[in-house]
């Protein structure tokens, strides 16, 4: 699996990365600008992520703004990529009401932060991908 | 009498699966994130930077959560809902509390490194 871990803060960044290291292979952004950046790449290398998980509140590009960009840019090219990505929106637990909209958006699943191992796991597992810890 | 501990080391050994280098790693880096946060919170204040004194108390509250710093987290979340059209006698009082428990999440670092 190719994740793609878009959080601005540091601490829940570092978390992240250590949670996710032992399923799949991954890279990191700090805000949305090199995330999308990292996406378009990826498509162009025909190695696209199977999965990013989005922080919602981000200065600059929220992850809501980066979560329509992501799709506009699917829907766009349809014809020319395998399928959209699966996008899980972390969230604190006050920010539920851009939850609705997210979902609107297209993600496909949100957890509430902090990040737990196991509820990040059980989400993964339940978007259909077969995780196997190294 | 039970000692406070500001910081539940549980939240982060969860995660860490033992890994020491990332507890400390981990640790030192939010004690050096609370302590810039509140300098960057207050200057935003100063210059009266309302959104951003919010955005900033909210990444500090986030960052807490994470590690199990619970009681920051809740004296963040008390700055990032601060109506900043009241008084500045209510932004002092909470600031204040923010730095002290800095100053014990700082204390209690030191002495679980």
């Amino acid at each position: 699996m190719k994740c793609l871990i878009v959080e601005d803060d540091f601490i829940s960044k570092k978390v992240m990365e250590k949670i996710v290291e032992p399923i799949a292979v991954y890279d990191s952004a700090d805000n949305g600008f090199i995330a999308f950046d990292l996406f378009i790449k990826a498509h162009n290398e025909e190695k696209p992520y199977d999965l990013i998980l989005l922080d919602m509140m981000m200065p600059e590009m929220d992850g809501l703004s980066l979560l329509k960009k992501i799709r506009t840019f699917e829907s766009e090219n349809e014809e020319n990529i395998k399928g959209e990505v699966k996008i899980i929106m972390t969230t604190a637990l006050d920010d539920r009401k851009n939850v609705t909209s997210a979902f609107k958006m297209g993600c496909e699943a949100y957890i509430v932060k902090p990040i737990q191992k196991n509820k990040l796991f059980e989400e993964i597992k339940k978007l259909g991908f077969n995780i196997k810890e190294t | 009498m039970e000692m406070y501990m500001p910081l539940d080391i549980n939240v982060i050994k969860s995660i860490s699966e033992n890994d020491k280098e990332f507890e400390t790693d981990l640790l030192k880096e939010y004690n050096k994130k609370c302590h810039e946060t509140i300098k960057n919170i207050k200057q935003a204040y100063l210059n009266k930077q309302f959104k951003t004194v919010s955005r900033l108390a909210h990444s500090l509250k986030g960052a807490s959560k994470t590690v199990g710093a619970d009681n920051m987290a809740n004296l963040s979340y008390m700055i990032e809902k601060l109506d900043y059209n009241g008084n500045k006698y209510d932004f002092e009082k909470e600031i204040k509390k923010v730095e002290e428990e800095a100053i014990l999440i700082e204390k209690y670092i030191e002495k679980l490194l």
